[in-house]
């Protein structure tokens, strides 16, 4: 067998399943709309990709309580962590999908508005997710480099799909700049360290990288750590590289934004906490005066917090004045970045169970929240927040689910997003960061005002129509399950919280293969 | 060891003063040694040896674009089977499938350039 | 110990909600009368747990302990649970938060005009989240009944309240949302370094010489600054709600821009949960603390009754100067707290009972006259006695009352609270008393202002009260005139719990 079929064969491959679905299906996509005739409609192919990432999350939970596999000499590895982004990242595309055909098919639209080709807007979807698939499974510095750019090209492209409107475009062409030099950044941080360990896994990297610190390279340390973090806030959009959200999310078709906001932003968080837990953990000061200490917890860190407190400060501030509520949900969405982060600036031994959880609630109210601005922005024709006005009177129920998909993003019980928070408050205090925490508490509170800005809309003022919203039902089953998601999960949070636990050992991260 | 670092550049350092000398070295020593007889037939613009028409800054297709692209595509492609060939008895079976998803995969991208009619040139 | 009863009367509301949800919008009347009722079964269950409540037990009882859910760590697991109990302390809290909820729905009925369904739903779930602020045992589950009041009240003010309603909605939840920001830190931080939510257990862990977390040493120690720290941040969040001056401003567009129910709930009820909080979290959790800076309490407490008595005393609305009464009043219930001891504690509760039930029968009175009026200012009333005789005679009660009038709850909460302070720090009880006579002067100016003089043309064909409205404003009169002439009623419960929480210093 091993003559034979050669030496790559040795690898499991079938771990790769999950990822070989999504790039099958997208492939077949592609085809399929190539053989298509023109004017049909395109509605078939998403709900082809909704079933490939069905089946791709069923691989992935196939792929569960396997331990660590490597394959590709430990530059791919399929471990507990990977699996459960993976499995994010699934819902959030299946998500949008299912917004993008009632967004490409909605009628009434003017000519500059409209997506030209559905087809590429469903693969190229697909790929972007299979983009973040690999930045979250990968061990080496090239393969997440290749995951990130297949995630950024992708997402580029989608961003500008509504060929003929003048804002998409402007939002497409910022978004590609900075997204290069956010990607030119990211790349500069890694030469530093290769140049500093000679290998591009990040395994190897983590014991060199401890024996260059202890050889006198700090300060070349510290400046490859800044670097790549630098470039990699650019998919979280926080601070520094946050100054894209705003014109990328408005211009964006409504479902990818909401594409971008959730699958993007989780995508990063992945490759961040893996990057740099992975590579620095053994950077240690064994020389230091009391004693040794790990660099990366007591002084990188530090930084990362930092500037997690400035993206809520920015975010939270900045989104006081919009009066656009895509834009809005953008500086709202640096602002959740900022939080996200405070368990990887904090680092005690529940970071990934809170980012995880947090990942999951924001991915259920966000998606739920753009679906309903999705729709009624559509049906009103502005994107201002006036749109929202009297919504309760003409569809209650949506006023509702919007209501509690907000109160949960301003972290108030009973909601997913407040127990999330909780749970980020617990590790910022138990190692004494007060200030991080009372800076998130103080910046949740400015929240409320925007927030609760459209609950005003929506409840007290009266719209220029009182004429019932139609809700599609792939909205609808969007909302719904949102909805469902955003308040179960706040009232049993131990739900999802041993559903993690239970089924994803997430320590696994920097274990080695086979155990 | 900070020292062994930035002297791993004195390689780097080396190379690029070499590379801006052997140019401004060669053009200055040609210059010299030259005979100088400027004449207006030396002075057009070198096309294969083809008389010149018009102005050198006319706008070109963006077609020709996409052409490069694709010749790109396949030459990367050539690049990328050759070494397969000839390593392909260590590699065995595995990568000859390997290899054939990978030309499916560009075959699916000419399909590609062809049903958007990059192959016709209006 | 299996009691359900503490369960039922928290969410008893809630049943109402389940069936106005089924009743369309248009059927005006099926919709009062069930959010009516909805406030009724509360009452009478909080009556049952009263005549159940035994008088001489200090500790919890009706104690319900349930498993909600536990946060998985690597070798431990953080449980929270779903706690019930009532105290000596929370269960006058109870029934008065019962009385009130009551009060508001009829007042919801008089002076709500318009949907209704989602009137009640929302003060069903503000009353559910008013009865949980009392009976929970456990910091999360205080917190979540804590923000079931504020979002809530929230779209009161918004959706029913006059014409600046919006504005004073926005400023009602930055505020309050602040105040609760601020106490989530404490939880989580107190959480975090005792590992436990339950009231007695963090107690016992930050007051018990003999506890792990108190010896130097130990492997947990909570130091001093830490408690300090806490101390203050949960202050200021119980500040806010209070409010304590320059906390205050809030209030005041709150009261005179909410719905009457709102104002009733948010006068009656809400303001009191920051006074029990200071009661239970401050003094319960850091009583060395709390010892040491009862000057501080003092002095707020003087500030906030003198402050509020000016302020009133030149107002030229009757709202407002209800509103200023509220803060000087809060103040009497700090100058309770700041004593320190038992009597002061009584004082600061029986203060609590009684302002909650002063100030709603008078905003009632004030929404009575003004619905008939269109107008609250006190240079556009007068002589309305007149022409609405059983109002103003009530009113005038009240105003006594408010003012300390002996024979009703006024006069013995702040008999007490002054007494408990006298004891302590004379000087500032005796700046304190100051308050009283102007808290007389102010309430009769506006009162006779309003009820005598002489009569406007345009006020002398008012209607007096209307039995519906007679009932509630009877019925909470009795109550204040029962505590005032036989306070046991209040005290007996209240003795047993109060020892416990009286920092005893070097004991």
């Amino acid at each position: 067998m091993e003559s034979r079929w050669g030496p790559l064969a040795q690898y499991d491959w079938s771990v790769m399943a999950p990822e070989f679905t999504i790039l099958i299906v997208a492939t077949l996509i592609s085809v399929i709309d190539l053989l298509m005739p023109n004017h049909s409609n395109r509605r078939p192919l998403a709900w082809l990709g909704i079933v490939g990432s069905l089946l791709a999350g069923w691989f992935v939970l196939q792929n569960t309580g396997h331990g660590v596999v490597e394959i590709l000499n430990g530059s791919y590895r399929v471990d507990a962590f990977g699996n459960v982004f993976k499995l994010i990242f699934l819902a959030g595309t299946i998500f949008t999908l299912l917004m993008s055909i009632n967004y490409l098919n909605r009628g009434g639209v003017k000519e500059e508005e409209k997506v030209v080709d559905h087809g590429e807007f469903y693969y190229l979807t697909l790929t972007a997710l299979l983009g973040s698939m690999i930045m979250s499974s990968s061990a080496d510095a090239i393969t997440l480099f290749v995951g990130l750019e297949l995630l950024s090209i992708s997402s580029y492209i989608l961003v500008g799909t509504r060929k003929k409107h003048l804002l998409s475009n402007e939002s497409a062409f910022k978004y590609v700049v900075s997204g290069s030099i956010a990607s030119a950044t990211v790349l500069y941080g890694i030469s530093f360290l290769y140049g500093l360990t000679g290998t591009t896994n990040l395994f190897e990297m983590a014991d060199r990288l401890g024996q260059a610190y202890m050889a006198g390279n700090a300060l070349l340390i510290y400046i490859a750590f800044f670097l790549t973090f630098v470039g990699l806030s650019f998919k979280i959009s926080s601070v520094p590289y946050h100054m894209w959200a705003p014109d990328v999310y408005q211009g964006a078709p409504t479902p990818i934004t909401a594409f971008l906001s959730v699958v993007s932003k989780a995508a990063g968080f992945a490759l961040i906490i893996r990057f740099f837990i992975t590579a620095f953990r053994s950077v240690v000061d064994y020389n230091a005066a009391n004693g040794p200490h790990s660099v990366l917890i007591s002084e990188l860190l530090l930084v990362v917090g930092i500037l997690a407190a400035i993206s809520m400060i920015v975010g939270n501030t900045l989104a006081l004045r919009q009066t656009n509520i895509k834009r809005m949900m953008a500086y709202s969405s640096i602002a959740q970045a900022g939080y996200i982060l405070v368990p990887f600036a904090t680092l005690t031994s529940l970071i990934f169970e809170q980012t995880v959880f947090y990942l999951i609630a924001y991915l259920l109210m966000n998606m739920g929240a753009f679906a309903i601005i999705m729709i009624v922005t559509g049906d009103r024709e502005t994107e201002d927040i006036r749109s929202f006005a009297g919504l309760y009177h003409r569809a209650p129920f949506l006023a509702i689910a919007m209501t509690f998909f907000l109160l949960s993003l301003a972290g108030i019980p009973i909601s997913a997003g407040f127990f999330g928070k909780f749970y980020i408050f617990m590790s910022s205090l138990v190692m004494g960061n007060y200030w991080l925490a009372g800076i998130m508490i103080a910046t949740s509170v400015v929240s409320y005002y925007y927030y609760f800005g459209i609950i005003r809309q929506m409840y007290m003022r009266p719209g220029e129509t009182e004429a019932p919203l139609r809700v599609p039902a792939g909205i609808a089953v969007i909302v719904l399950i949102a909805f469902i998601g955003t308040v179960g999960v706040g009232i049993v949070p131990d739900s999802v919280l041993n559903f993690i636990h239970a089924n994803f050992p997430l320590m696994d991260l920097i274990e080695a293969a086979g155990q | 060891m900070a020292d062994l670092y930035s002297n791993n550049y004195l390689i780097v350092a080396i190379f690029f003063i070499l590379g801006l000398a052997l140019p401004i070295g060669a053009l200055t020593a040609g210059r010299f040694l030259r005979p100088n007889n400027p004449i207006a037939e030396k002075r057009t613009t070198y096309e294969s040896g083809m008389e010149p028409i018009g102005g050198s800054w006319v706008q070109f297709n963006v077609k020709y674009y996409i052409y490069a692209l694709l010749f790109v595509v396949f030459d990367v492609e050539t690049i990328f089977l050759y070494p397969w060939a000839v390593a392909y008895d260590q590699l065995g079976l595995f990568a000859l499938v390997e290899m054939l998803i990978f030309v499916t995969l560009l075959v699916i991208g000419l399909i590609y350039a062809w049903k958007k009619k990059v192959l016709e040139w209006d | 110990m299996d009691s359900i009863l503490l369960t039922l009367l928290t969410f008893s509301p809630l049943l109402g909600l389940i069936l106005l949800i089924f009743i369309p919008r248009t059927q005006t009347g099926a919709l009062k009368l069930i959010g009516v009722l909805s406030s009724v079964l509360p009452l009478i269950l909080a009556f049952v747990v009263y005549g159940a409540f035994d008088l001489k037990q200090a500790g919890l009882q009706f104690v319900e302990k349930l498993e909600w859910f536990s946060i998985p760590a690597e070798q431990v697991q953080f449980p929270i649970n779903y706690e019930l109990g009532v105290d000596g302390l929370s269960m006058p809290l109870v029934v008065l938060t019962a009385i009130i909820g009551f009060f508001a729905a009829i007042a919801g009925t008089i002076f709500v005009d318009k949907r209704w369904k989602e009137f009640y739903i929302l003060f069903t779930i503000m009353l559910t989240g008013m009865l949980g602020v009392f009976t929970s045992q456990n910091l999360f589950l205080f917190f979540i009944f804590f923000e079931m009041t504020l979002i809530p009240m929230f779209f009161v003010m918004g959706i029913w309240g006059f014409k600046d309603r919006e504005k004073a909605a926005m400023k009602f939840l930055l505020y309050n949302g602040l105040g609760s920001a601020i106490m989530l830190i404490v939880f989580v931080a107190i959480f975090m370094s005792v590992w436990t939510l339950n009231f007695t257990e963090i107690k016992t862990a930050f007051t018990d010489p003999g506890s792990p977390f108190n010896t130097q040493g130990s492997p947990v120690f909570i130091g001093e600054g830490l408690r300090y720290g806490l101390f203050i941040a949960l202050l200021v969040a119980f500040a806010i709600k209070m409010p304590i001056a320059p906390l205050h401003t809030w209030m005041i567009k709150a009261y005179t821009e909410s719905p009457t129910p709102a104002v009733l709930i948010s006068s009656g009820v809400l303001i009191k949960i920051g006074a029990y909080g200071l009661l239970r979290f401050n003094v319960g959790f850091f009583p060395e603390v709390a010892h040491q800076l009862a000057g501080l309490l003092a002095v707020l407490g003087v500030i906030n009754i003198i402050y509020g008595c000016l302020l009133a005393l030149v107002q030229n609305r009757l709202k407002l100067v209800l509103a200023y009464s509220s803060i000087s009043h809060m103040g009497i219930i700090l100058l309770g707290v700041a004593a320190m001891n038992e009597v002061g504690f009584q004082g600061a509760v029986f203060q609590m009972v009684s302002h909650g039930l002063i100030a709603a029968l008078m905003f009632f009175i004030v929404s009575v006259i003004f619905e008939r009026t269109s107008t609250d200012r006190l240079d556009d009333l007068g002589g309305i006695a007149k022409s609405m005789p059983f109002v103003s005679g009530i009113f005038l009660t009240a105003a006594m009352a408010s003012a300390g009038l002996p024979g009703m709850s006024g006069f013995i909460s702040e008999f007490t609270a002054f007494l408990g302070l006298f004891k302590e720090m004379p000087i500032i009880a005796a700046i304190g008393t100051l308050g009283i006579i102007l808290t007389a002067v102010y309430l009769l100016r506006a009162v006779l202002n309003t009820t005598f003089g002489p009569t406007s043309d345009r006020w002398t064909v008012l209607a007096d009260a209307q039995p519906l409205e007679v009932l509630p404003m009877v019925l909470v009169l009795g109550f204040i005139v029962l505590i005032g002439v036989y306070p046991s009623v209040l005290s007996e419960p209240l003795q047993a719990t109060l020892q416990n929480i009286v920092p005893r210093i070097g004991g």
